[in-house]
């Protein structure tokens, strides 16, 4: 008995050796076309002969991918993506695409499985160096994505232009952004502090704000408002979310509270907690409209678009020739190649059933 | 009508025989002594009479009825219960400890006061007062022992169980008790089985005027049960544990005490 | 001696409804403590005492379900540990200890994934916290006799368990959706409790607390041994069912609005033990108004503390820790023969 184990045992030494003598010895060379680009890490990556097969383990890069054109060469996703209404019309079988990323941790085999030729990731993907070390050993180039601000944000969208060899449509879409920011910028140049209305933005969650230095927040303070939240140090931070007590609210007393989440909506309309809100009494409880995604996120990709409407909604008699219907309608025409009836754009306006629930709602 | 009548009972711990065909009876209002040496069966055969154990086979009667037929607080009535050991697990108030003797008869919202109150008599009737207000787990060995049969008496059941109630106490105290237990049995009328492995207790019982009977257990079997003296004789015990012995009279005292001498490897 | 024990009482109910008052009275949000009363009666009947709309809604929206959310919940907590302790037959163990919160906790988990929402916590919370205090036992009994040092082992055994199991529902659940409140279940919080799931909750606590106080007598007859219970008259099997039930209700229902607080079971019993003696009567009832006091005074600082929440029990464990060790200090290891 104690023999065979004793067998077994040496047995099973002998294989682990072999298997960790073999690893490193895998990296297969892929054929790099020699041309490198830059990444958001400031990271090397040379650009693969073909970016047939990509990888999006960041739901922001399957975004962006969508506006690049390349949702016919996405293998593989992470599952907030499957819930966008607007992925699954451009994705047909996203549903059933493997998602080798969840709950911080990249399963190495699963998107190995997937035969990708190109990997998008964020920083936060990779939790420690063995991660990284697993990745390397795939022999498939990975490019960081990652912003904070609006201009990372561009930066960004330029980055995977040139990873996907498509930075035509990047430019087009910076063009735009740009264009955009500054038409929303110059019509409010003149408008006074004391006309500009106190926001409170929760962020999927109803005490979760925006937290001062990140895109959504700049999203807001272009548009006009004057957010609640001045100082990250208002907020108690759990890793890129900040969070806020509902007294706090009180004390911020905002003139408007924006919520991306209808669930947020109705809790705060309903919810006894919050009824003595002045925002609230006074019927200033505005949803965000939900496109690719929620708008006005920090994660979210239609930040030119969330702008334009948000500043045209606060502040109607500086947009009265700005017709937000047909600004949406040729948004996504242009950059996604959607077409949208009316009552899409309603549908859109109205955030709900954009992003699918799972099961039950956000609060 | 027997107190307590045990018949053909017979227990075993998984496939280990404790004791079989123990058979004997007890009459109302004298004291039974089980007397054997340590770990011959005597707790495991009184916690079978308890209904804490369940024996293999046999039948014991309580008041002339099954035991099966009681329900607990109609257990409680007949039968009372002192037990070898006992673990303090909370600093209870003595007095608090005395009344649980009264906790069958307290509905949800009858009142503690009367509780406390009978608990407050028995303690006086075995000049414990003084321990009334103390937490018990700061009692001697000796006092606890004198508490728990406080709390039995306070039970106001006919029959007291005590297991070894003389373990932990020296030679005064014993004394003590067993004057307590005469009295018990021939002022209140009521009876006690009690297990010791001093046949000396059984004597000096008898030696008080009370009605006591015994009964030897050695080896998982019972003797039939008699009065101490007829279960004393030499050839007897000699049978019984392979030793010479006697009972004699202490002068002026008048009372009577076991003796009994064997040599080294003499017992059989 | 009576008297000084009627002081002990009347302290205690005044620090309680002190305690109510600092946590009704501090906030982020500034309420007077002249307006803490006409806001309640201006909330309540609608009857206008003057007050702002924005003071009667945190005053009454806010801070006063959460107080009397943290009165029910230390009260249960506080009474179930008192209650698992006689059960026992010993101080160190509660509810925590026994495993009961990880199930209960991992319960409720559970229903929020199969129902989505937290309708139906309590029940689960219940059915899981039976499970864990059933496991804990049967674990401890494979060795023989039942010693608490086995008890000890199989609580931690089992709730290690439950709380392996709550971690892999966390992979299971939504990130989206469910992830945030399965966590929050983990570190207990007052801060989200939902209206759907007050009304089973506080009716599971309630009633698990009236069946341990009216049982008071038994546990104190429990704590005496199986045997002498029994030879005492009261009927065991069902006096043990009846307790753990109230006590596992009264966790379960604690556990479906605030998760798992830990640590209040163990260290207010004892508190409550020093002050007021072992007799569960009082000692049941006194407990809850200490655990009563002391989770809503925790909870005031939880909320205060910083501008966001502090988990709950990340505060009841620094505070129980330390008084842990205290406790074993004093038994000198002798509670866990």
């Amino acid at each position: 008995m104690t023999r065979w184990l004793r067998m077994t045992a040496a047995l099973l030494l002998l294989v682990i050796l072999f298997t960790a003598c073999g690893a490193p010895a895998a990296p297969a060379t892929e054929p790099a076309t020699g041309e490198t680009f830059t990444d958001c890490a400031g990271r090397e990556v040379s650009i693969p002969d073909s970016t047939e097969r990509i990888a999006c383990l960041y739901a922001y890069t399957g975004h962006v991918a969508v506006l690049l054109g390349c949702e016919d060469q996405i293998v593989a996703v992470v599952d907030g993506l499957k819930r966008d209404a607007l992925m699954q019309q451009k994705i047909p079988d996203i549903d059933e695409m493997p998602s080798p990323y969840s709950s911080g941790a990249i399963n190495i085999e699963e998107l190995a499985a997937t035969a990708p030729d190109m990997i998008f990731l964020r920083a936060s993907n990779l939790q420690d160096a063995g991660e990284m070390e697993k990745l390397d050993g795939l022999g498939i180039p990975y490019a960081v994505v990652e912003y904070e601000t609006m201009e990372d944000q561009m930066e960004s969208i330029a980055v995977m232009g040139e990873a996907l060899g498509r930075q035509e449509q990047a430019e087009a879409y910076l063009q735009y952004y740009e264009d955009t920011m500054d038409m929303v910028r110059q019509r409010l140049e003149d408008l006074p502090d004391s006309e500009r209305k106190t926001v409170y933005h929760s962020v999927n969650e109803v005490v979760r704000a925006d937290i001062p230095g990140t895109l959504s927040y700049e999203v807001l303070e272009a548009a006009g408002c004057r957010n609640v939240v001045t100082d990250a140090a208002e907020l108690q931070l759990d890793g890129d979310k900040g969070y806020v007590t509902v007294e706090q609210i009180y004390v911020w007393d905002p003139d408007i509270i924006l919520a991306n989440e209808p669930a947020a909506v109705e809790y705060f309309r309903t919810d006894d907690k919050f009824s003595g809100l002045r925002a609230v009494r006074e019927g200033q409880v505005l949803q965000l409209p939900v496109g690719i995604s929620r708008w006005a996120h920090p994660g979210s990709l239609e930040s030119p678009l969330a702008t334009l409407y948000l500043a045209a909604t606060l502040y109607p008699d500086r947009f009265a020739d700005v017709d937000l219907r047909a600004e949406i309608r040729e948004f996504y025409e242009t950059f996604f190649r959607i077409s949208l009836s009316d009552s899409d754009i309603d549908t859109i306006l109205s955030g709900e059933g954009m992003r699918a629930p799972r099961e039950g709602a956000d609060q | 009508m027997n107190a307590v009548e045990v018949q053909e009972l017979s227990f075993s711990y998984r496939h280990h025989p404790v004791f079989s065909q123990v058979s004997f009876q007890v009459n109302p209002g004298e004291i039974f002594c089980l007397v054997g040496p340590n770990g011959c069966g005597k707790s495991t055969l009184l916690r079978c009479i308890l209904g804490h154990l369940q024996p293999q086979a046999g039948e014991i009667r309580i008041g002339g009825k099954l035991l099966g037929e009681y329900n607990a607080p109609a257990l409680a009535d007949q039968l009372a219960y002192v037990p070898q050991s006992h673990t303090r697990a909370f600093p209870f108030r003595t007095v608090d400890v005395v009344a649980m003797g009264q906790i069958r008869k307290g509905g949800l919202f009858s009142s503690q006061k009367d509780q406390t109150r009978r608990a407050m008599t028995v303690l006086e009737q075995l000049h414990l007062v003084h321990l009334a207000e103390t937490e018990y787990t700061s009692l001697s060995g000796g006092e606890l022992q004198m508490v728990l049969l406080a709390r039995a008496l306070c039970q106001d059941s006919a029959t007291l169980v005590l297991d070894e109630p003389a373990a932990h106490l020296d030679l005064g105290r014993t004394h003590d008790l067993l004057a307590v237990l005469r009295s018990i049995a021939g002022e209140q009328g009521k009876t006690i089985l009690l297990s010791t492995h001093d046949c000396n207790h059984a004597l000096q019982l008898e030696d008080s005027g009370a009605a006591v009977r015994m009964a030897l257990m050695e080896q998982g079997r019972l003797s039939p049960g008699d009065t101490p003296l007829a279960l004393l004789r030499s050839d007897c015990m000699k049978q019984l544990y392979g030793m010479e012995s006697c009972v004699v009279t202490v002068p002026d005292a008048g009372g009577r005490h076991f003796l009994a001498t064997w040599r080294e490897g003499e017992r059989t | 001696m009576k008297s000084r024990n009627k002081l002990k009482w009347l302290a205690a109910i005044a620090i309680l409804l002190g305690a109510a008052l600092i946590s009704i009275g501090v906030g982020r949000y500034p309420v007077t403590s002249m307006e803490i009363v006409p806001s309640i009666v201006q909330g309540l009947t609608g009857y206008s005492m003057g007050m702002s709309p924005e003071t009667v809604a945190i005053v009454v929206g806010n801070r006063l379900p959460r107080t009397i959310a943290g009165i029910l919940v230390g009260a249960s907590l506080a009474a179930s540990g008192c209650a698992f302790q006689g059960l026992f037959r010993n101080p160190l163990v509660s509810q925590g200890v026994l495993g009961v919160s990880s199930g209960a906790g991992f319960g409720a988990a559970l229903s929020i994934l199969l129902f989505s929402g937290t309708v139906m916590a309590p029940p689960f919370a219940f059915v899981f916290g039976l499970c864990a205090v059933w496991l804990s036992f049967c674990v401890a009994r494979l060795c023989g006799q039942v010693t608490v040092l086995m008890l000890v082992l199989g609580g931690t055994i089992v709730s290690s368990i439950f709380s392996a199991l709550l971690s892999l529902l966390k992979y299971v659940a939504d990130p989206y959706n469910q992830l945030a409140s399965i966590v929050f279940w983990n570190m207990g919080s007052l801060a989200s409790v939902e209206s759907v799931v007050l009304p089973a909750a506080v009716a599971a606590m309630l009633v698990g607390m009236l069946l341990l106080l009216c049982s008071a007598s038994w546990i104190n007859v429990l704590s005496m041994g199986e045997g002498e219970a029994a030879s005492l008259g009261i009927p065991v099997q069902r006096a043990r069912a009846v307790v753990v039930a109230g006590a596992t209700l009264a966790t379960a229902g604690a556990v479906s609005i605030a998760g798992t607080i830990g640590w209040i079971g163990l260290i207010i019993p004892h508190m409550a033990r020093f002050l007021i003696k072992s007799d569960n009567r009082r000692l049941l009832p006194f407990s809850m108004l200490l655990g009563a006091s002391f989770l809503v005074l925790v909870d005031t600082l939880c909320r205060t503390l910083t501008g966001a929440e502090i988990p709950l029990g990340i505060m009841t464990s620094l505070i129980g820790g330390p008084f842990f060790i205290y406790l074993l200090r004093r038994y000198k290891g002798g509670g866990w023969q």
